[in-house]
């Protein structure tokens, strides 16, 4: 037990880690917008949008352990905000990310509400539903939301005056809001805030008895939660310029989901590296679509089964499991139980 | 009236059918802890089994019994293959039956291709009574579904396996210490829960056109009647079932039909916020973190 203070591996390798997954982030961006395809590049913003959206929903789960099904409803609506706005509207482009990113936040502060009584599995299928309901209300309203058909949107984004025309100029834009977006992830997880959610994870009768308001506290992780899914929508729309209702269903849900369970949602780079295995993998394999969705899944059982806390998750795990095996050398037993990260 | 009776008439199979599913899903859940988004998987897979046995030229009811077996083998299959080493942490199972979707979805479209098939009803003559129009089909899909249920109901009342599954759905531990093989049980339930999916799927196939992506839908109303039931609750799961079915064939026709897809899951949603384990009793959800 006190030796485990004294034995814990230095702090230095984390760092290092993560100042090369800083470093090969910034380089991934750098590299495909120097030499890769224009194809290559549409996948690489594409991953960009995907990185936002669920750093919100790993900061979400990772922090307060409640998974939300519902980010794909948040994600849908900020995506058409974004284009009803912009196309019916003529809104510029910073007032409509900042518009998108508040109705994120208030589709979370929605969704949350369940959580005020339902729990676990309940409540995991019930933010699921919600999604569901997003998408029966967007098939409902007619030209509104395009229903069925649709929502085409033409006008070209500019930006303060800065026009985005090119393939490079979005791939940009867009991964350097994904390199905002992922420090505001790391900043938020550093806060009072974040490490006080943790507490409710671990033991939210024991918070509440300390004074923790915990229900305030979950409304405001999943309005923040929201806020990213909603300006990534945002940026899809952008991105895209076309959206239907079936894009923001069940299975974006799912898809959001695997991204940041396959990445690991404890660690700040999670939601990058499963972006970029979820989005890159099928180009590299190039099956058609439906054999991509089936490996997709095979991978996603394989990878759940072997790496429960996600890729990222792995490093905690040989951590844990090297400290385990120094202190069984060392005879001084034990304290860690499982392969869960300590950070 | 004759509306009212026709209505009625259309949700109670649908209703019938709602409860097969949810049924699997909440046997499913009581003895493992799983909530199985495979489900609706399992249910087109039986679908199309008995598509394809009933186009080899065995009747309707030997493919209908087959396509069931065969999904409980595969129920079977997927606990012992995967679920049985997820059951500690239940948000990996979770995760591996989202996984599952997408395996079976590929295998039904390698097999069977993505363009729609559809089953011809064995039953294609009309049972007519005053003003009142009742398809021999949807009136044998009825049938089969409530006897399918009660039967169930006796054998979880009244056998000794049935009595030893309900005692462990209650108290898993306590159950083992009395020397109820629980793992033993989980597996039959498996093999119960997703013959019940195959068997609703072989019944739903003859209503409309088949596709290989129509589980998912079908297994949302699946939990939105196990939720409003109480997950683990046998009884809630028929009840609520058929209650949700009647409700949804109740409101497209009076009121709107463009929502009807909603009035379940809004419903289930109002249900939750009032009483958060359903209508009746049902087990607490498990941690999922």
């Amino acid at each position: 037990m006190f030796a485990s203070a004294r034995l814990r591996l230095p702090h230095l390798p984390s760092v290092l880690l993560t100042f090369l997954a800083v470093m090969l982030i910034v380089a991934f961006f750098a590299g495909i917008g120097a030499f890769a395809t224009e194809r290559t590049k549409s996948l690489a913003t594409t991953m960009a949008i995907f990185v936002i959206a669920c750093n919100g929903l790993a900061f979400l789960y990772g922090r307060s352990g409640l998974l939300s099904m519902a980010h794909a409803g948040a994600w849908g609506l900020g995506a058409y905000a974004a284009g009803i706005a912009s196309e019916d509207y003529n809104v510029p482009m910073l007032p409509v990310l900042g518009i998108s990113l508040m109705l994120g936040a208030a589709f979370g502060l929605l969704s949350a509400l369940p959580s005020l009584r339902a729990r676990g599995h309940y409540l995991l299928i019930v933010t699921f539903i919600i999604t569901v309901l997003f998408t029966i209300t967007v098939k409902n309203l007619g030209d509104f939301t395009g229903a069925h058909n649709g929502f085409l949107v033409l006008e070209r984004p500019s930006l303060l005056g800065w026009r985005l025309d090119s393939t490079n100029e979005f791939l940009g834009l867009y991964s350097s809001l994904m390199g905002v977006s992922i420090i505001a992830f790391w900043l938020l997880n550093r806060t009072r805030f974040g490490r006080l959610l943790v507490v409710i994870k671990e033991n939210e009768d024991l918070a509440r008895s300390l004074g923790i308001a915990t229900m305030r506290m979950k409304f405001i992780a999943f309005a923040i939660s929201g806020a990213f899914a909603g300006l990534s929508g945002a940026l899809l729309t952008f991105h895209l310029r076309f959206l239907a209702p079936d894009f923001f269903g069940l299975d974006a849900a799912i898809q959001l989901t695997l991204i940041v369970l396959i990445g690991g949602a404890m660690n700040v780079t999670g939601p990058f590296f499963g972006a970029m295995l979820v989005v890159f993998l099928p180009e590299l394999l190039s099956f058609s679509p439906n054999t991509n969705t089936g490996v997709n899944g095979v991978l996603l059982i394989a990878i759940m089964l072997a790496m429960p806390f996600g890729m990222t998750g792995v490093v905690g795990q040989i951590r844990s499991e090297g400290r385990r095996l120094w202190e069984r050398l060392r005879g001084t037993g034990s304290s860690t139980l499982s392969g869960e990260p300590t950070h | 009236m004759t509306e009212f009776i026709q209505l009625l008439f259309n949700g109670s199979v649908n209703g019938a059918l709602f409860a097969l599913i949810a049924l699997g899903i909440t046997l499913i859940y009581g003895l493992s802890g799983l909530v199985n988004f495979a489900h609706g998987q399992t249910l087109v897979l039986g679908a199309y089994v008995t598509f394809s046995l009933s186009e080899a030229g065995v009747g309707y009811a030997p493919a209908l019994i087959g396509a069931s077996l065969l999904c409980g083998a595969v129920g079977v299959a997927m606990e012992q293959g995967l679920f049985k080493w997820t059951y500690a942490r239940p948000i990996v199972g979770f995760i591996v039956s989202l996984g599952l979707i997408a395996v079976i979805e590929l295998v039904v479209v390698e097999v069977w291709g993505t363009d729609t098939k559809v089953l011809l009803p064995p039953l294609r003559d009309t049972i007519k009574v005053g003003g009142l129009v009742f398809p021999s089909q949807r009136v044998l899909i009825l049938g089969i579904s409530l006897i399918s249920i009660a039967a169930l109901f006796v054998f979880l009342q009244a056998t000794k396996t049935g009595r030893a599954i309900r005692a462990a759905a209650e108290d898993r531990e306590t159950a083992q210490l009395l020397g109820i093989e629980v793992s033993k049980l989980t597996t039959l339930i498996f093999f119960l829960g997703s013959a019940l999916a195959g068997l609703a799927g072989g019944l739903i196939a003859t209503l409309g056109t088949l596709t290989p992506f129509l589980g998912l839908e079908l297994v949302f109303i699946g939990f939105a009647v196990t939720l409003i039931g109480g997950l683990g609750s046998v009884a809630g799961a028929a009840v609520i079932g058929m209650m949700l079915g009647i409700l949804q064939s109740f409101m497209g026709g009076y009121v709107e039909a463009g929502w009807s897809d909603s009035y379940p899951f809004l419903v289930m949603i109002l249900i939750i916020m009032i009483r958060p384990r359903g209508l009746f009793r049902g087990t607490e959800g498990a941690s999922i973190h």
